[in-house]
């Protein structure tokens, strides 16, 4: 699932003034005609994002099995999820894959989206090459991924044996595994990210960078002083939906590892669906994603009160 | 500033500025390299024909891998039902999408502003929170897989194609997205219509809407790509063949003793190319700003 | 602009959006349509693409005779659990569905299956299976499952590379003093051809719990004691633990190398040159690599000490009939023509392991297949048939993942594990 959409910086809730009372008649056909347009997708809104937020509330105060009907159990789920150290490990594991990701990514992201932004000889078809892997799935990426890591055939560890340093068992060895997925999760995600961030750049008014260019700022001190303040919001907004995104990571330790060597790269997700479709203990796993929610409710009110946008004084 | 004096204007035979211009290109080469080489040992490996050693310079050029990686392990079928469930998707979000976005941007509806609220909030919910309630109401769905009329006794919409669409015929993000592209529309358009007698559908239909096309196109391209991509849900709520989806196929392509990796590759490409290719044609969209201009 | 116009499109819209649902609902049905003509359906766990194209002409033939449409349900051994569990919970089952050893105990516990005792009376064919493998299909006095196969382990070796090192297939180990002086033989460090000699079955599914199971059998240990409890920090599972350890410890089996699912084993690819495996190893070499089958070569099951019994396990694999099925009689129809003496052979050939019936015991493909594996058979024991075993094989591999990465600390993993089963069990 893409990361996109997690997140909104914020935005106006308030509605345009309806300024225009021809007659009771006219106000009463357009309150008609919106509920007739609103009512379909907020029917389906309720029935498939609302509801199951609530069921999930409610299954995780019960020892819902899908075998037998729910019994309310109170917080004997929360306390035994807290009791037991796999979850600490995959929280550590979920926590450590998204700090790691979208901490060394957003640093990439904004310093490539820089670097195509200048003027450059075969730019746009680099760009565009750049920007592929993100429309491919997670399966896809990590499927190829998996060959390309792979200690027998794989042509990384091929290159790796012919200088004397293989194989390295990026998959296998509980040291590698999640470095592993962090870099291939990244290198899927950075074209999309880049995309936005160029976007933004775009939109620095040249008219400051051009009178710092006349002061004789180089390149470097422009992008540093000029542009970085102007895009700092755009920043933040892929930094927060990004790492929101990344704290939902399972495709990718489904496919490349299992949640294996070690549960080294077991999350959130990946326990709470063993929890539901192994043990069918609905009841967990639903007090997993309860716990889930309030994490990335907590995470996004914390993030963006950190990156909030200063005021620019000087 | 001092930092015109440091660097001196006189610049001698070789200009500072084209020593930068050249470590920026070769920058920007490594890293267009790091994507184009995976991807491009992608495409060598899907043409290695069967048992030559993968990685290297394959004796010829194996096209019929394409063929084979479609004909063999039900591909076929999985396309087709990824199609239907992608199409499909695609159109119930766009049409709910354009219609809630329009009504909440232009009309006086009751409880609009609950409603703004409601998808604002639903934006920080993570889908894999639902995953597993909305497969107990999925199963429970009445009248559908031997449901009796209060959802109980069979198997409701699970292992069907309806059921692998649940999750995306609807999305918040896409609802506001639209919202914000009507809501920078002028009111004029409208009232003028209004003048002319047209109804307020027509006016929804065809005033506005042309207007948001491109929005159009950026809200139907990522609900294609989720109903496309998504794997989680269609793993848990699906079971036989028929009703498996291409990214499930490939799962279990890669599973068991005789992987055949070109075959692999290829289906791995195959399955990529319509989402790329609709990336592309968005891809005008993302660089002119719009997409997060409105998000912000 | 026309008004007229509008108004007619918004009707067609509406008529179009009618005929969307009426057609959605129509697939909705469509399975409970077929229902009623002659249809089943059928679950095979881990075929390759082999076995799914061999699987599809029997069921054709099964339709010629029978006129049954069976629809094929296929799933990789990985998720195989998950998907039965999800399926019986669901009343999704299908007709007639495979499964693994750990899974007989775990599914008929939860009501999963038919019982099929009086067809089985009822049945010619019911004597023609090895008593042993026919009593592993039954949950507390119920049977519910005929083998279709056996998965029989044994200790394997790659015969070329002993041969490197001088030893020749007369001179097999039966202990595992034995087992782990050849594994010295064969490790660089002794100026043999192999980094890490033995290969310990790890896998992304629970291989590395299947070797140390066999272990724990050989030091004649086993998972629970009398009253059921968990018994692994006793002193033969300390002592099964300690050897496995001692492979990784003393640099004879790589603890990162693994299985991914995909391709040769390392023992077909010449990364190794022993392990705990069944004729599934055969069977991976005629795929993968057909010039090495020949060399693959089995020994006799180990013991812990020189001169005791020799121990191993048996994996027996079945079909049974889903409790949910519509259609009893036709499920037992298929059920009887998947074990029947020709098509249970070529599940056996293809899926890699050893007949179920004793009318199959000189099969054809078995001329490839190294006598060892055969006669390991009556040195097999089976699993205990606890319902929770699955979850807690899991459990047993994700341990023993650990153990094999430190040395030391095997009495607290040990003891950590037992808690563990113990609080799985009470659940």
């Amino acid at each position: 699932m893409r990361p996109d959409g997690v997140a909104v910086m914020g935005s106006d809730v308030g509605a345009r003034p309806q300024a225009r009372p021809f007659t009771h008649d006219l106000e009463r056909r357009q309150r008609l005609a919106g509920e007739i347009l609103l009512s379909p997708a907020a029917v389906a809104i309720i029935l498939t994002s609302v509801v199951p937020l609530l069921l999930a509330f409610y299954f995780s105060l019960t020892n819902y099995s899908l075998l037998a009907p729910p019994q309310w159990v109170g917080l004997a789920n929360y306390q035994a999820i807290l009791r037991d150290p796999v979850f600490w490990e995959s929280l550590r594991n979920t926590l450590s894959f998204a700090v790691s990701q979208v901490g060394i990514g957003i640093v990439v992201v904004v310093l490539v989206a820089a670097l195509f932004n200048g003027y450059l000889f075969g730019g746009p078809v680099m760009r565009t090459i750049v920007y592929l892997p993100q429309a491919a799935s997670y399966v896809v990426v990590a499927l190829v991924w998996n060959l390309l890591l792979d200690p027998a055939v794989g042509p990384i560890n091929s290159a790796l044996m012919a200088i004397d340093w293989g194989p390295i068992y990026f998959l296998s060895d509980p040291a590698w595994a999640m470095p592993s997925i962090v870099v291939m999760s990244m290198w899927r995600n950075l074209g999309y990210f880049m995309i936005i961030v160029l976007a933004a750049l775009k939109s620095v008014p040249s008219d400051l960078l051009e009178a710092a260019k006349m002061d004789g700022a180089n390149a470097v001190q422009r992008f540093w002083t000029i542009s970085l303040p102007t895009i700092r919001g755009v920043v933040a907004f892929v930094a927060i939906t990004w790492f929101l995104g990344a704290l939902q990571m399972f495709t990718q330790s489904y496919v490349m590892t299992r949640g294996g060597p070690v549960n080294a790269t077991r999350t959130i997700v990946y326990l709470m669906y063993d929890e539901a479709f192994t043990n069918l203990s609905i009841g967990k796993a639903c007090a997993m994603a309860v716990m889930l929610f309030l994490l990335v409710v907590v995470l996004s009110l914390v993030l963006r009160f950190v990156l909030r946008p200063k005021r620019e004084v000087s | 500033m001092t930092v015109a004096t440091r660097r001196g204007r006189a610049a001698p035979r070789i200009d500072p500025k084209i020593t930068a211009s050249a470590a920026f290109h070769a920058i920007a080469l490594v890293v267009t390299a790091l994507y184009a080489v995976p991807m491009a040992y992608t495409v060598m490996v899907a043409l290695t024909p069967h048992g030559e050693w993968i990685g290297a310079w394959p004796s010829r050029l194996e096209f019929s891998n394409f063929a084979d990686a479609f004909l063999s392990a039900d591909f076929l079928r999985f396309f087709i039902n990824s199609a239907v469930v992608a199409i499909t998707c695609t159109i119930t979000q766009v049409v709910l999408s354009c219609a809630a976005g329009y009504a909440l941007a232009m009309l006086p509806v009751r409880g609009r502003n609950l409603m703004l609220l409601l998808l604002v909030a639903l934006l920080v919910v993570p889908p894999e929170v639902s995953l597993v309630p909305l497969f107990v109401m999925v199963s429970h769905v009445p009248l559908t897989g031997g449901n009796d009329i209060l959802g109980n006794g069979g198997q409701g919409l699970l292992n069907t194609l309806p059921g692998v669409m649940v999750p995306h015929i609807v999305s918040a993000l896409a609802i506001f997205l639209m919202r914000q592209f009507y809501i920078s529309l002028p009111a004029e358009l409208g009232d003028a219509a209004r003048i002319d007698g047209a109804s307020e559908f027509r006016i929804f239909f065809e005033i506005y809407t042309p207007l948001v096309k491109p929005a159009v196109a950026v809200v139907g391209v990522f609900a294609f790509q989720a109903a496309w991509n998504d794997f989680v849900w269609p793993l848990v709520v699906t079971y036989s063949n028929d009703m498996r989806t291409l990214q499930l196929g490939l799962t279990v392509f890669f599973q068991e003793n005789s992987t055949q990796w070109p075959l692999l590759m290829a289906a791995v490409l195959a399955i990529s190319v319509p989402i790329v290719v609709l990336f592309l044609l968005i891809q005008k969209f993302f660089q002119s700003g719009a997409l997060s201009g409105a998000l912000k | 602009m026309s008004i007229k116009n509008a108004k007619f499109s918004r009707r067609s819209v509406l008529k179009g959006a009618a005929a969307g649902a009426a057609g959605l609902a129509a697939g909705i049905y469509a399975p409970a349509i077929l229902a009623q003509n002659k249809f089943l359906s059928i679950m095979v766990l881990g075929p390759d693409q082999k076995a799914t194209e061999w699987m599809k002409g029997a069921l054709a033939e099964f339709k010629a005779e029978t006129g049954y449409d069976v629809e094929l349900r296929q799933s990789d051994w990985g998720s195989a659990f998950q998907r039965l569990l999800t399926a019986a919970a669901s009343g999704t089952m299908a007709d007639v569905t495979m499964m693994g050893q750990v899974m007989t105990p775990a599914l008929a516990s939860r009501g999963a299956f038919l019982p099929i005792d009086e067809r089985l009376a009822a049945w010619d064919d019911t004597d023609k299976f090895y008593p042993a493998m026919l009593q592993d299909g039954t949950y507390d006095g119920r049977s519910y499952a005929l083998p279709v196969y056996a998965d029989v382990r044994t200790a394997v070796y790659r015969s070329d590379m002993l041969e490197q090192v001088g030893v020749g297939a007369d001179a097999l180990p039966t202990s595992w003093d034995e087992f782990k002086a050849l594994a010295i033989k064969l490790s660089k460090s002794e100026g043999g051809p192999l980094d890490a000699p033995f290969f310990s079955g790890q896998d992304t599914s629970v291989g590395l719990m299947q070797t140390f199971s066999q272990m724990l059998y050989q030091a004649n240990g086993s998972f629970f004691d009398e009253s059921g409890k968990s018994v692994l920090s006793s002193e033969p599972g300390m002592r099964a633990l300690e050897y496995l350890v001692s492979f990784f410890a003393e640099g004879l089996a790589n603890p990162n190398l693994v299985y991914q699912g995909t391709g040769p084993r390392p023992m077909v690819q010449g990364r190794a040159a022993m392990a705990y495996n069944s004729a599934n190893e055969s069977a991976n070499a005629a795929q993968n690599a057909p010039e090495v089958q020949q060399y693959i070569v089995a020994g006799q099951p180990l013991s812990a000490d020189a001169g005791g019994e020799p121990r191993t396990i048996a994996w027996i694999n079945k079909f049974g009939i889903g409790a949910n099925t519509a259609d009893p009689d036709g499920a037992w129809a298929l059920l009887s023509f998947i074990a029947s003496k020709e098509q249970s052979a070529k599940v056996a050939e293809l899926w890699g392991g050893l007949p179920a019936r004793t009318d199959q015991a000189d099969a054809p493909y078995l001329a490839n297949v190294d006598r060892g594996f055969v006669e390991a058979t009556q040195y097999a024991g089976a699993l205990p048939t606890a319902p929770n075993l699955l979850q807690i094989q899991q459990q047993v591999n994700i341990a023993m993942q650990a153990a094999i990465r430190q040395s030391g600390g095997e009495a607290a993993i040990l003891a950590d594990l037992d808690r563990k089963i113990d609080e799985i069990n009470a659940a």
